[in-house]
């Protein structure tokens, strides 16, 4: 479940324990499962997902964190979106373009001298986002019993920095990496909430387990 | 002693399944695990009467696990827990004899499970 050293202490002012960021896993690792099965059916081919982890962060650590396993300053492509309810925060989906060419070639034909995506490919790719994101949120919304609504998510693309930003505000980070079987194509999920929001977060966590 | 095994890394989903558990069969013993390789270990030789397993944790799968289970333990009924119900996984799960239980956890799926494994 993540690094063990990433979880806040009891006496960290952001008070998550143990249990609480184990359930925050379980949550992602429910609504993830759902959505990444959604995506499976519609490419016909299996899609691997890694454990969650999850973490208090900064936006400038994720970047380094996530642009490292992404081959430095080579741009990504990203979709993402804002989500408002019981808690609040962005949800991204990251692919190396590679990756992203090779995504979207399930879908749609795709120009093999392409070396960036171009518009129909990133549609195809925002529309997979969409899927995945929002199969996501959906799932956990049912589970916390609480409306999330998902902005529709848009497409951009450029270095890790410009993607995932650089700001050393802390944000809760949850990550959850997936692959497509055939291994051409690897990216992340990421979902950083705004700490704001975390008793809010706290609360529907509880809620959910309540219902469970 | 009547045992059933249980395996998920996630302590939430391993004390919920573990308090059904508990409800519906109050006479049994739950043995729980936070990993495959934890449950190969802890299990032994002594046949639990069914095995409930996570699909996505480290290390080794709940689909790797439920092999070797039913390798060391033949006929052991095994229920494979994801909200992840892929086709691919799906055939493998079908291919090994192994349920979905799908995720999340309620009463009644672990009920169901119980009686279709004849418990």
């Amino acid at each position: 479940m993540g690094q063990p050293g990433s979880v806040p202490s009891a006496d960290d002012p952001l008070r998550l324990d143990a249990d609480e960021a184990d359930a925050i896993a379980e949550l992602f690792n429910i609504g993830m499962g759902e959505a990444a099965a959604g995506l499976s059916s519609m490419l016909g081919e299996e899609v691997h997902l890694s454990v969650p982890s999850f973490a208090v962060s900064t936006r400038a650590r994720i970047t380094s964190e996530v642009g490292d396993e992404l081959d430095g300053e080579q741009p990504v492509c990203a979709v993402r979106g804002a989500f408002t309810g019981p808690f609040t925060g962005e949800a991204m989906l990251i692919f190396p373009e590679r990756g992203t060419l090779a995504l979207v070639g399930r879908l749609v034909p795709v120009d093999p001298a392409a070396e960036a995506p171009g518009e129909m490919e990133q549609d195809a790719l925002t529309e997979i986002g969409n899927i995945i994101l929002n199969g996501c949120l959906a799932s956990l919304s049912n589970l916390i019993g609480g409306e999330l609504s998902g902005a529709v998510p848009g497409y951009g693309a450029g270095a890790p920095a410009a993607v995932i930003g650089s700001g050393t505000d802390p944000v809760l980070f949850v990550r959850i990496d997936m692959a497509l079987a055939a291994g051409d194509a690897s990216g992340h999920a990421l979902f950083l909430l705004d700490i704001a929001s975390l008793d809010a977060f706290r609360e529907a966590i509880r809620r959910a387990l309540a219902g469970l | 002693m009547t045992s059933i095994l249980v395996v998920d890394d996630s302590r939430l989903a391993r004390n919920m399944v573990s308090s059904v558990i508990a409800s519906l069969r109050p006479d049994w013993t739950i043995v729980t695990a936070a990993s495959g390789e934890e449950g190969l270990e802890i299990v032994g030789e002594v046949p639990p009467v069914a095995a409930i397993v996570d699909y996505n944790m480290p290390g080794m799968d709940g689909l790797a696990l439920a092999e070797r289970l039913k390798e060391r333990f033949v006929g052991l009924p095994i229920g494979l827990l994801t909200a992840n119900v892929q086709d691919t996984l799906r055939r493998k799960a079908e291919a090994l004899g192994v349920r979905f239980i799908a995720k999340p956890i309620t009463s009644d799926k672990i009920r169901d499970f119980l009686a279709a494994a004849g418990q």
